[in-house]
């Protein structure tokens, strides 16, 4: 191919790309005969050559390696499960969640509401990136903490059906522990619960049960499919840090 | 041909076949052959969000790109409405992929903000190197 030959394609090209709103397939077209003249005719290019064709599906391959992925998970998840009692005292709260034998009780639906995430304290920005590529539609991370809150510990588990992520913090007074968990669907979902009853606490149109066991409260909630906890030994540090995450830590 | 021998071949015919071409035309390659809609102002949000993180080296979505990108675009562009229309932008490309799609994402999910602009990013850094790498082979372009 002539040098004036490729930069009357490439020319045009440019033309088209400075355009307000560039074509996709005059774009591709155009690349298209670039590496026609490039080859001779004889080859094409692996990208462009796809255009247009329906994604090839790679499940065969993936298998094997799904499956790891699942054991791994399930390790590092009994890893850390055996970990929380050592951050959190005696009884572990999440486990606790599962474990309620009484009555049941149910999550309203979820919000579409936007958020604009803002925070000074660089653990809860670090969680909230971490939160962020889970692309729920609501913020679920609080944005203020206790002034000397540390972040200690940030994990998160990918599983087939969602991710589980978890952040613990100290402060001076003890520990907060902070669980976003996925599903694969809306979670819509039930709980049992414990002899005390579960306050309900709504702010911005969200559901927030409250619960107490063996000195320590947890509020968990709902967003999309997503199953949030917050726990903490201090009743009123658990409600600011749930009301900033709905307003800006107010 | 697996996808990453595809995607390495690919960067190689851009920077050999494409003279005097900057990143921000290369950028605007990548995006529509992905499927990016070129129509509205979605494209030249994702287009500039991907430009942040490669040359001023953004991480931080919430904090640095969306706020810029809002700021750029004019007092009707809020941040959360910036993330917004990104997100809706990378949803439409998925849900009308095809097979050049999986060549630049080859997981099976929908990739999230920040992994569609990291990765474009990420790409955008493999042409630069490659175009460097010539320049030094072939002694100029």
């Amino acid at each position: 191919m002539s040098f004036d030959e490729k930069e009357s394609l490439s020319d045009r090209l440019k033309k088209e790309l400075d355009k307000k709103e560039p074509d996709r397939d005059t774009v591709i077209q155009i690349l298209k005969a670039v590496k026609k003249e490039e080859s001779g005719g004889e080859q094409t290019d692996p990208v462009l050559e796809r255009y247009g064709k329906k994604p090839q599906k790679e499940e065969k391959s993936n298998r094997s390696s799904v499956w790891k992925r699942v054991a791994v998970a399930a390790v590092v998840c009994l890893v850390l499960l055996s970990s929380i009692p050592n951050v959190f005292g005696s009884e572990s709260i999440f486990t606790m969640i599962g474990q309620w034998t009484k009555e049941i009780f149910s999550f309203g639906k979820p919000s579409d509401k936007e958020f604009v995430y803002q925070t000074d304290h660089p653990g809860l920005q670090e969680l909230y990136d971490e939160v962020a590529k889970l692309d729920l539609n609501r913020n679920v991370v609080p944005t203020w903490l206790p002034e000397d809150a540390e972040l200690k510990q940030l994990d998160t588990q990918y599983a087939p059906n969602g991710a589980t992520i978890f952040a613990g913090f100290s402060y001076t007074d003890g520990y907060v522990g902070i669980k976003i968990k996925t599903f694969d669907k809306d979670a819509a979902s039930e709980y049992q619960k414990g002899a005390e009853n579960a306050i309900l606490y709504e702010r911005a149109d969200v559901k927030h049960y409250i619960l107490e066991n063996n000195g320590e409260w947890a509020a968990t909630w709902i967003e999309g499919n997503a199953e949030c906890v917050i726990s903490i030994k201090d009743k009123d540090i658990l409600y600011k840090m749930m009301d900033s995450i709905y307003f800006l830590g107010e | 041909m697996n996808n990453i021998d595809g995607l390495i071949e690919h960067i190689d015919f851009l920077a050999r076949n494409l003279p005097g071409f900057d990143e921000t035309y290369v950028v605007k390659i990548l995006l529509l052959e992905v499927g990016i809609p070129e129509r509205g102002i979605s494209f030249d949000y994702v287009e500039e969000a991907v430009l942040l993180w490669y040359r001023d080296s953004m991480r931080y979505l919430s904090k640095e790109i969306y706020p810029t990108i809002a700021k750029k675009f004019g007092v009707y562009a809020t941040i959360s409405q910036t993330e917004r229309t990104i997100r809706l932008a990378i949803t439409r490309a998925w849900e009308n992929r095809d097979g050049i799609w999986e060549v630049y994402f080859p997981k099976s999910q929908k990739p999230t903000n920040t992994e569609f602009i990291s990765r474009m990013a990420k790409i955008l850094e493999m042409w630069r190197s490659h175009c460097e790498m010539l320049k030094r082979v072939e002694g100029g372009r």
